[in-house]
């Protein structure tokens, strides 16, 4: 693969997530007057195979069922990554990738902007298999709460 | 006898000065906001994630992310995209692909100062992260 090409795909669907970030996205629902600012609790969208959330905003939702997470792990060669995501009526999503050596292997290192504030999309394919991965960091999404 | 309390009254007075200056808040360190800044003539945008967050008007945003676009079995592909909007409202944003900027995307903290530049294609030429102590925390 050539690193230095953008595919249309991938372009595609780092400009949507950015969008909805930054201002006029359909996941925004509401702000204040202080700078902008999102709250993002976790969606999921069975038949559009998606799922997405704010690290903080899945924390300080109300309801108490609300969580979303990416976890990677390497053993040996092999690299396995896991998002989950549950939603406030406790319906849950998750899906996998698992790192292929004879390919050119998946690059977890993108998501190393997952801070503690982070917003997470994450899309899969009939298998489960995740087939993209988002990772923000904007000065719109709230901090965790204790 | 009064004497020797007359002596001690200045060190008494500076002991108490210094327990309570103990006592208050100690909020003195460096302090530096950082509005966005989008400057289209050099392809330029910054600011702080702190400062950007609490600012007094609606607009201003700035951060990064990530996208790992994945085909099982096969391939993956990996971006990030680095986006602004300054207190009018100009917005930029630019496009790379992450093993360029992997090192620094692995530096974003939740109270990161962020600059980049892009090229007249869209893709970014440079992504700087701060974080200094002297930066504003992001807060509710």
């Amino acid at each position: 693969m050539n690193k230095r090409s953008i595919t249309r795909r991938g372009v595609a669907a780092v400009l949507g997530i950015a969008s909805a970030l930054v201002g006029g996205g359909a996941l925004w629902v509401g702000r204040v007057e202080a700078g902008y600012k999102g709250t993002y609790e976790v969606f999921i969208d069975a038949s559009g195979q998606r799922a997405g959330g704010g690290l903080g905003s899945a924390r300080n939702s109300a309801d108490g069922n609300q969580e979303i997470s990416c976890s990677a792990t390497a053993s040996g060669l092999n690299h396995y990554l896991i998002c989950y995501a549950v939603n406030s009526v406790g319906e849950s999503a998750s899906c996998y990738a698992q790192d292929n050596p004879a390919s050119e292997g998946i690059d977890f290192a993108g998501l190393t902007i997952m801070t503690e504030s982070a917003y997470v999309e994450f899309t899969w394919d009939s298998q489960g298999n995740c087939t993209t991965v988002n990772v923000a960091d904007y000065s719109s999404l709230e901090p965790k709460k204790p | 006898m009064k004497k020797n309390m007359i002596h001690w009254i200045p060190l008494l007075s500076t002991a108490a000065f210094a327990l309570l200056t103990l006592a208050s808040p100690a909020y003195a360190g460096l302090k530096s906001e950082a509005d966005v800044v989008v400057d289209y003539n050099t392809r330029t945008a910054s600011g702080s994630i702190g400062t950007a967050r609490s600012s007094s008007g609606s607009t201003q945003n700035i951060g990064c992310q990530s996208t790992l676009s994945i085909t099982p079995d096969v391939s993956s592909e990996t971006y990030v995209v680095c986006s602004a909007t300054n207190a009018n409202g100009d917005s930029a944003f630019c496009v790379a692909p992450v093993a360029f900027f992997h090192d620094v995307a692995a530096t974003l903290a939740d109270d990161s100062f962020i600059a980049f530049t892009w090229s007249d294609t869209g893709e970014c030429a440079s992504i700087e992260v701060r974080n200094y102590s002297y930066y504003k925390p992001r807060q509710s």
